[in-house]
């Protein structure tokens, strides 16, 4: 324990030269406005702003490094709660609480609890990485094909959250979204599959432009027939008071819990392998929900504090949790970890289990530069809050022009190509008929996210037993998500059933 | 308001040619020159393996002034590369678009259908690595190869893990050789390092990877090599595992490979060009340094025609298994 | 008869398509299940598509007759918007497509005075080009005339 301290503190030391920190402040900086930018996201914002540390000495570059790293994290909630653009899977959870909340008159409060909770996480996660790292990591690895299966399963169970009031709706919803994550080639096989022919589809769909078609481009149409009524729109055009931004005693109490709950959760689940802050945000988002029913203001979903803390704190924790895998056996567990990873290799830092014996400095002093960046990253970003939430006060007419800009030049970037923009624009009209239809959208796009995962490693599974069920019930991990499923269904189940009878 | 819309297009546009029109053709002096920009494709998003190594070229040739033209480096990984692939195959630019290319591409493009090798023009390859298996130190079954063909004798099952490309082929020159593809099931992984994390964690009994990726774990005694899929022997830390034709059988080798191709219709001035400014990049000190080294590898500078020899053979095997 | 049907119903009648679409391909081509192997390519997708079809006959029974869609008229707008950037961008590439979709926009259908929709397009023109074109140096469409 001492010596953890120690060389902790050895690590802060490092980190603490005038340098460090300003190329951390710099990093942060650049990479919360990457961040922000709605297709570029933490993966891409990781790639692009790498090559800018390679002016630098190796310690300043890795502090940069991390600074880049976590102030994406934290950029990536600024246009779901401003504008509804999701940048990133985690933040749909994240734009659900958030941007109610900002139609509701109060973009300030939802970003500043943003801030807070992801801070709150991102803390817990790097305390957890520091004491429990090593161990974590080699207990995450327990988790094969049948426990990521069951894992899954347990994250699906966040989107009966979402269905509203016709199930049946939701069911067909969430059909469609794994029916579209079918589409392209079959990682496990190798085989092509519901391609039409076309090459185009090969690689089947990408996330990020469905989801800023499915939920972006989709309210465009609301503003631009509101905006043609001259109906006045709550949430645009609309003077803030920077004193309104600051939260009251009350709403402290209703973010901390829901942070330090879902912090815990999201670092754990960051430490597997595979699982990542998607992942992370939806389980702690059902997680959450089961825990505050009934005691929040308003439900989950309509501008929760309760719902926005826990998505932030858990999306944060995963991303710090993440260095665990990566820095004690040099396994990514996420895209932009895994660009995290080229980038220390570029330092000749091999990560992996001999790290922390060969190059203590280096892995000590980028864990101490994880706790610099996540407080400067706050620092930032609180500063921000006073301009960024100036955008709902731009004026409906030049909203709608910079809503659609940003959908093309977002979903344009994904892949540099128009293919992206295509799937946005189909997002956008479907999304606006399935409203019109009243069919719930956010199952379908949760169930796109997830379902992947869940249909490789539940065939992967039967690939390594040849076939046999029983691999999903002779081990003790599964063993126990199995129990957390069944709970999670059940227990609304019983309790609606309960009721009706009640009532009779 | 549609005359409005008209006149407001045209003012643009107007406007817009007025601005942005310039630039000019080069005089024809006899010598190889690139007009405009050299467009270069990269058909994984960035980050990647393919990325990393277009970009240190792409760097290493700008800063020593090979190539008198701006780089644009493009990532397309639509249609599973497929894309971009087409994209470079048909450029227009055709002299200065070129594609980074490995086997594994190869694999995948041979998978996707639709393109081979004779849509290009091979130009170089840079770096080559082979495979090799291996096994869990701690609580795997097995211990060497020859245990494992003890147990396909016996009738066992064993899993075998690795990426969807270029490993999935050697693991089935492999189990062809062995005659044995009742006994093995394949396990397909994002990538190698997803693929040792299944290995470590025994989900899986062999993990086919290169030796980048196996390097610190090996070092660390965490797994074993257990099997060199090449003609010979690795240097340390891998020369414990023995080839094939020690145990008796044929060797299977399938090589990893990092090139780049032109587009078809690219002139052999054009190729010559490129050739020679990759062969320059490949024998500076920073190639050596930042991207051999680090990965493991060791130059491999192959020109036009070698190269071109060494990729339509992968074709050919990855054909076969098609 | 027809009367009664509305947008609701066909949306769940495409989608039980879709859904017989994938069962077929996933049993008939794809392969469902190997008695080595396991589950095949077509096991989830044919799974999917099964609840999907279900689902999908019971809900349009449902909502025969029952929903009454109705699509805004300045739905068009958005439609129009996005068709003329569309058009633009094969010409002129996606940036300057946007530019001019924000110059139209303004004059045409909020009737901007000329300044502000000057100064506003400039305004975002210069945020677009520096951030993503300068900066992160995504490579956009030139379009026929390759401008930038």
């Amino acid at each position: 324990m001492l010596e953890t301290f120690s060389l902790l503190g050895h690590g802060f030391a490092v980190a603490f030269s005038l340098q460090n920190l300003g190329a951390a402040l710099f990093g942060g900086i650049l990479g919360l406005i990457v961040g922000a930018m709605p297709g570029i996201g933490s993966l891409a914002g990781c790639a692009l702003l790498l090559p800018l540390t390679f002016h630098f000495d190796p310690t300043t570059a890795i502090i940069m490094l991390g600074a880049i790293y976590y102030a994406n994290m934290f950029g990536g909630a600024f246009s779901a709660i401003l504008i509804n653009i999701p940048g990133d899977a985690p933040a749909i959870m994240t734009a659900l609480d958030g941007f109610s909340m900002t139609k509701k008159g109060q973009p300030g409060k939802a970003l500043f609890i943003s801030n807070y909770s992801s801070f709150i996480g991102g803390f817990i996660g790097m305390v957890i990485l520091v004491f429990l790292g090593p161990a974590l990591a080699s207990f995450g690895l327990n988790f094969g094909p049948s426990e990521m299966t069951v894992l899954m399963l347990v994250a699906m169970t966040s989107i009966s959250w979402l269905v509203g009031e016709n199930p049946i709706a939701g069911i067909i919803a969430t059909c469609l979204g794994m029916m579209i994550s079918t589409l392209g080639i079959d990682i496990v096989s190798g085989q092509i599959r519901y391609n039409f022919g076309s090459i185009w589809l090969l690689g089947g769909i990408n996330f990020v432009p469905l989801v800023i078609g499915f939920i972006g481009m989709t309210q465009l149409f609301d503003l631009v027939i509101q905006d043609r009524k001259k109906e006045k729109i709550s949430y645009v055009d609309v003077k803030i008071k920077f004193r309104d931004t600051l939260l009251t005693k009350d709403e402290y109490k209703r973010a901390t819990r829901p942070s330090i709950t879902a912090g815990l959760i999201g670092t754990f689940i960051g430490f597997l392998p595979g699982a990542g802050a998607t992942a992370a945000s939806f389980l702690c988002y059902a997680v959450e929900k089961k825990i505050s029913d009934g005691k929040t203001l308003v439900p989950l979903g309509q501008g929760a504090i309760e719902g926005l803390a826990a998505s932030e704190s858990a999306n944060n924790a995963a991303a710090a949790g993440a260095f665990g895998p990566l820095l004690a056996l040099g396994i990514p567990g996420s895209g932009t970890t895994a660009v995290l990873l080229g980038g220390l290799m570029m330092w000749g830092l091999n990560p992996g289990p001999m790290l922390f014996t060969t190059n203590p400095d280096f892995a000590w002093g980028l864990i101490a530069s994880l706790f610099i960046s996540n407080i400067l990253s706050l620092a930032i970003s609180l500063g921000c809050i006073p301009w960024l939430q100036k955008i709902v006060r731009v004026p409906i007419g030049v909203m709608i022009p910079s809503i659609l800009v940003i959908c093309f030049i977002g979903s344009y970037s994904t892949s540099n190509s128009m293919f992206g923009v295509v799937i946005m624009i189909i997002g956008g009209f479907l999304g606006y008929i399935f409203n019109k239809c009243s069919l719930p959208v956010s199952p379908l796009l949760l169930a796109f996210v997830l379902s992947s995962t869940l249909e490789t490693n539940l065939r992967r599974a039967f690939l390594t037993s040849n076939g046999d069920l029983t691999v999903f019930l002779a081990r003790p991990i599964t063993d126990v998500f199995l129990v957390i499923f069944l709970i999670m269904i059940l227990v609304p189940m019983g309790r609606a059933i309960y009721s009706k009878i009640k009532k009779n | 308001m549609k005359k409005n819309i008209i006149l407001t297009v045209l003012v643009f546009l107007l406007a817009a040619t007025a601005v942005f029109a310039q630039g000019g053709k080069e005089a024809d002096d006899g010598q190889f020159h690139i007009n405009g920009n050299v467009d270069f494709y990269v058909s994984s998003s960035s980050g990647g393996g393919s990325d990393i190594i277009t970009r240190t070229i792409t760097d290493i040739a700008a800063r020593h002034e090979f190539v008198d033209a701006p780089f644009i480096v493009y990532n397309q990984p639509d249609g599973n590369g497929q894309i971009s692939r087409r994209t470079v195959s048909t450029a227009r630019n055709a002299d200065s678009t070129l594609l980074c290319f490995s086997s594994g591409d190869l694999t995948a493009m041979i998978q996707n259908g639709g393109l081979t090798l004779d849509d290009f023009r091979p130009l170089v390859i840079l770096a080559a690595d082979k495979h090799l298996l291996f096994v869990n130190a701690n609580g795997g079954k097995y211990h060497s190869f020859q245990e494992v063909l003890d147990a396909v004798a016996n009738g066992a099952k064993i899993n075998v893990g690795g990426t969807m490309s270029d490993e999935r082929v050697v693991y089935n020159m492999l189990v062809e050789e062995l005659d044995a593809s009742g006994s093995f099931t394949y396990i397909t992984y994002g990538s190698g390092s997803e693929t040792i994390a299944a290995l470590l964690g025994n989900h899986i009994d062999i993990a086919v990877t290169k030796p980048a990726t196996a390097n610190q774990y090996v070092l660390s005694g965490d797994i074993v090599p257990i099997l060199a899929l090449s003609t010979t022997r690795f240097s340390t830390p891998f020369d414990t595992a023995p080839t094939l034709s020690e145990l008796g059988y044929d060797d299977v080798e399938y090589p990893m490979w990092r090139g780049i191709l032109g587009a078809k219709n690219m002139s052999d001035e054009a190729v010559a060009f490129w050739a020679d400014v990759f062969k320059q990049v490949s024998e500076t000190e920073d190639w050596q340094k930042n991207y051999l080294e680090r990965n493991l590898l060791v130059s491999q500078y192959m020109g036009p025609e070698e190269a071109s020899a060494v990729m339509y053979e992968a074709q050919a095997a990855a054909q076969a298994q098609n | 008869m027809l009367r009664k049907l509305n947008w609701r119903c066909i949306i769940f009648i495409a989608t039980a398509i879709l859904g017989v679409i994938w069962v077929v391909l996933g049993f008939g081509t794809y392969g469902f299940w190997s008695a080595e192997e396991g589950p095949g390519a077509g096991f989830f997708p044919a799974i999917i598509g099964c609840v999907l079809v279900f689902f999908s006959v019971i809900e349009c029974i449902r909502s025969f007759g029952r929903y009454e869609v109705k699509f805004d008229k300045d739905a068009l707008f958005v439609v129009g918007s996005v068709a003329f950037i569309l058009i633009l961008n094969f010409i002129v590439g996606l940036l300057l497509a946007l530019l001019a979709y924000y110059i139209v926009w303004l004059k045409c259908v909020e009737k901007y005075p000329w300044k502000k929709v000057i100064l506003i397009t400039l305004f975002y023109g210069a945020i677009m080009y520096g951030i993503f074109s300068l900066w992160l140096q995504v490579p956009f469409p030139t379009g026929l005339l390759g401008l930038i």
